[in-house]
């Protein structure tokens, strides 16, 4: 990282490689960048500036790599910041000197986020093949989003020598706060807690460790960066008034709230069994008072947020239901209400302002206990999936893939068609005769038990010796060896194992033989072709293993394809009536008491 | 509790500016929308403000749900997850709440509006909470079905 | 020929045995097997982990481009096949084409395996996938009725 206020220069770096030379590369990129922001920022333009001390960190870590076999491959991301004070002529300075310009540079994933009144947006996109294809109009965006590859990078600094940086000018606002991250952040926190964390009010490197401590908690590693910059601000006079005088007067009515909490029957739900009265008020109502009260502060929901996570997080680990949650929820919603509603009785404009943060606070609840329950949701999901894989069975009882099936006499995948021509540049009889004294060697060397191997050396004999000139050879072989397989790791594996050792044994036997070198190339090259014959057609039979799956996923998403278009004509026709309903509903009940709650 | 007819027209008066804001933003609210062409994120964004102003006039939960099932169905039909799709809604809520506390100023019908908003939103996620709730009930009990088949060794059927 | 020499000599015919015509951003195909093709040369002839590891990074970026496995398994072929003309032509000494015709099926042997185990881990993917679908379509068809009897009812109260 690079955190320098005195350059204006933020910089998160994300190496990766083999080894460290992940960390070679990053640091490389580091010092090459800050070295050459140090040396010109007076004399460039500062996007120029930027861009091109992205560009030599680049081509320096390519470099690096050339000259060093062990770093060959390394690279790493970059997402970097430059502040601009335009007062200044292009000075870069502090965003505390009154800077009013930011210029964000990247390449890869590694991210820049501006929380602007409240809500967070990303400034980059994702240097990923797959945006690249959907910016192509090759993929469309929900494609993109569940494709099995989004996270594979186009670009990163170092696998070339040069590459695509990607700039965003941007004017900054009061208020605004910027943060630069790598995938360590993003990937294990939700876009929701992120926004809560950076909009908390406390300061920009406290946001940036509890943002770590965040991803940390999410399941991430300790490979995690951010940097946190924020721009003073000036907030709406409502604003001030709920921080100051809203939070005070909801404080000074805490005991009320305890009261009601305990009158509605708090201590007696679910979650508070086994703690006493006093622990269930305390633990549970007087905690969600003191969330809401520093939310007040600050104008946050990053208390609240962590409350409901706190409460039902272990509840729901422990297989809790939603509805005793729900009820302890509507408890403490009831006893907020009955509180504010005091304030207002005393100042109706305070009061007013209150019942809009206390509500507003209440549903930072429901969204931080909708995402607990929309990640169990996905848990069941996956067990739902694995014990299905388990038992091989569908929900409507359609008819899975048949393993045991023979192959098809017609293929369904062109590159295994029998009758396909291959490169064949023939063999005489002295090399004919040498191939078989070779693979009699290596049958004799291998293993009695390794029976797969000892076939493959025959197969492998039959496939060199054969003139056709076509493909079938290789692929009748393979069929005889694949036999019936499980179409996963376990039923795959062992065939390629084989393959290998087969490899191998061939290439030392072939030095066993009486021969000059010229024969013993020629010998080589043909039961290596025969080899690379017999792995490819091994491979399309994987292949055409495999292909009922997809076939039956599309027409799966056939049939979802047509509910929803179903489901998109009647629900234009229900919201028509809707509106039309709307306008007819008696105005002169009380609103939650008009129409119904039956559906 | 008031009644909601000016509540709901001034909402109407202030849909031009609200959705201005949800376009504006609308990458935050959801990844897909941000890739969307204008017109069809606007009109995606349009159906969740028309059904709103139908709850701020009718207060009728049992539609504001039969329109949010339908909602995170055909969401999750096209794999977006609740999570997504309940933080959206609230950010459209949220933002439309905000847009009319600026534009209201301090007024009490801004203020009033802002307040019918805020707690639209709140029974909104809660419905979504319930919605999402019920479904995790379905699985599980499909799951147990299946671990017992497991367990028992029984055959696909 | 010294190690270093050999994979400089094998590393002249890129052009003869790739299509190395611009393909923009991405390399031109069969890059990868050429490129794991020099780093088994430099390794050595038996297995190693690093060369599945680099391999299964290329193919996994071919298939991400949007190339199907049958592609990459045509790619390599075609490499192969060149390979062994260009081999053939270009080194003198025997023994230096048998070292890089066995380093050629050491990847040929690796590039299938790995080309093989993603198409098993599309099938499982698939097949999550059709169950995910299958879920959705039960929601929407819960969906369905629900619109219907919405529908009854708002049309009972709108008189239409």
């Amino acid at each position: 990282m690079i955190v320098d206020p005195s350059l204006g220069l933020y910089v998160v770096l994300d190496g990766m490689g083999g080894a460290n030379a992940g960390d070679i590369a990053s640091q490389t990129a580091r010092d090459a960048i800050a070295e050459f922001v140090a040396a010109r920022r007076t004399a460039m333009d500062p996007r120029a500036l930027l861009e091109t001390a992205i560009q030599h960190a680049c081509a320096t870590v390519w470099n690096s790599a050339q000259t060093n076999r062990d770093r060959h491959g390394m690279g790493t991301t970059v997402v970097a910041c430059l502040v601009v004070d335009p007062a200044s002529r292009g000075e870069p300075g502090s965003l505390h000197a009154g800077a009013k310009r930011a210029i964000i540079a990247h390449v890869g994933d590694s991210r820049c986020y501006l929380l602007r009144a409240g809500r967070l947006q990303s400034l980059t996109r994702d240097h990923t093949i797959v945006e690249e294809l959907v910016d192509r109009g090759l993929l469309s965006a929900e494609e993109a989003e569940r494709h099995p590859y989004k996270n594979v990078l186009s670009r990163n600094l170092g696998a070339k020598p040069e590459t695509r940086v990607d700039v965003v000018d941007l004017e900054l606002k009061s208020g605004d706060r910027l943060l630069l991250c790598s995938d360590g952040l993003y990937g294990y926190a939700s876009a929701e807690a992120i926004q809560y964390l950076l909009g908390s009010g406390d300061a920009p490197e406290h946001v940036a460790r509890d943002l770590i401590d965040l991803a940390l908690r999410g399941g991430g590693g300790d490979n995690v960066s951010t940097i946190v910059i924020e721009t003073p601000q000036v907030a709406p006079t409502s604003t001030q008034v709920v921080r100051t005088h809203g939070a005070v007067a909801w404080w000074q009515k805490r005991q009320r709230f305890l009261q009601v909490a305990k009158e509605r029957g708090i201590t007696r739900n679910p979650i508070c069994r086994g703690l006493s009265q006093d622990e269930a008020l305390d633990l549970v109502a007087l905690s969600l008072c003191q969330a809401i009260f520093h939310d007040l502060e600050k104008s946050t929901g990053v208390n609240v947020w962590t409350f409901a996570q706190n409460l039902a997080g272990p509840w729901f680990e422990r297989g809790g239901e939603w509805s005793a949650v729900r009820n302890l929820i509507d408890i403490l919603g009831m006893s907020a209400r009955t509180v504010v509603d005091e304030i207002r009785g005393l100042d109706s404009k305070l009061g007013f302002l209150l019942d809009i943060a206390v509500s507003r606070a209440l549903v930072v609840a429901e969204l931080a206990l909708g995402g607990l329950l929309a990640e169990r949701l996905r848990q069941v999901d996956a067990d739902l999936i694995h014990v299905h894989a388990a038992i091989g069975e569908t929900i409507e009882t359609a008819d899975l893939p048949d393993d045991s099936a023979r192959f098809l006499d017609s293929p369904t995948v062109p590159f295994l068609r029998p009758d396909r021509p291959v490169t064949s540049s023939g063999v005489s009889q002295e090399v004919l005769s040498a191939i078989g004294k070779t693979l009699t060697i290596a049958r004799a060397r291998t293993s009695p038990r390794a029976e797969l191997v000892k076939q493959i050396l025959e197969t492998l004999e039959t496939i060199a010796t054969d003139s056709s000139g076509n493909f079938a050879a290789a692929v009748t072989a393979a069929r005889e060896l694949y036999g019936i397989r499980t179409v996963d790791d376990s039923g795959i594996m062992p065939i390629f194992d084989a393959l290998d050792a087969a490899r191998i044994i061939t290439a030392s036997s072939v030095h066993q033989i009486s021969a000059p070198d010229a024969l013993r190339a020629k010998v080589l090259a043909a039961i290596s072709s025969a080899h690379q014959r017999l792995v490819a057609a091994m491979t399309g039979l994987v292949l055409e293993a495999v292909a009922p799956y997809s076939e039956r996923l599309r027409e799966a998403q056939g049939v979802t394809a047509q509910l929803r278009d179903q489901v998109a004509r009647a629900e234009r026709k229900r919201a028509e009536l809707e509106k039309k309903f709307a306008t007819t509903i008696d105005q002169s009940q009380p609103w939650e008491k008009r129409g119904t709650t039956e559906w | 509790m008031s009644t909601a007819p000016p509540v709901a027209r001034a909402y109407d008066g202030l849909r031009p500016k609200i959705l201005q804001r949800l376009m504006e933003i609308r990458s935050t609210l959801d990844p897909t929308l941000g890739r969307l062409d204008e017109v069809t994120a606007g009109a995606q964004i349009n159906a969740v403000l028309d059904h709103l102003g139908n709850y701020l006039a009718t207060g009728d939960l049992g539609l504001h749900r039969a329109f949010l099932h339908t909602f995170l169905a055909m969401r999750a039909a096209e794999a977006q997850g609740p999570a997504a799709v309940l933080a959206m809604l609230v950010a459209i809520g949220d933002t439309a709440a905000q847009v009319a506390q600026e534009d209201g100023a301090g007024s009490p019908a801004g203020t009033e509006l802002t307040l019918m908003l805020t707690r639209v939103t709140a029974s909104t996620a809660r419905a979504v909470n319930d919605l999402i709730a019920e479904e995790l009930e379905r699985r599980l009990a499909q799951w147990r079905e299946l671990s017992t088949k497991e367990q028992k060794g029984l055959p696909p059927s | 020929m010294s190690d270093v020499d050999l994979i400089e000599a094998v590393s002249v015919l890129r052009d003869e045995v790739l299509d190395t015509v611009e393909h923009g951003d991405r390399d031109p195909p069969g890059a990868e097997v050429f490129e794991a093709l020099l780093r088994a040369l430099s390794i050595g002839g038996e297995s190693v982990p690093g060369l599945d590891l680099q391999l299964h990074d290329s193919v996994t970026r071919r298939l991400a481009w949007g190339d199907s496995e049958e592609v990459l398994l045509a790619d390599a072929e075609m490499v192969f096949d060149r390979l062994m003309v260009a081999v053939e032509r270009a080194l003198r000494d025997p023994a230096d084409r048998m070292v890089v015709i066995e380093a050629a099926t050491q990847v040929a042997v690796t590039v299938a395996r790995v080309v093989s185990l993603a198409a098993v881990g599309r099938a499982a993917r698939d097949r999550a996938a059709r169950l995910r679908e299958e879920l959705a379509q039960r929601q929407l068809k819960e969906v369905v009725e629900k619109q219907r009897a919405s529908i009854v009812r708002l049309e009972l109260e709108t008189g239409e």
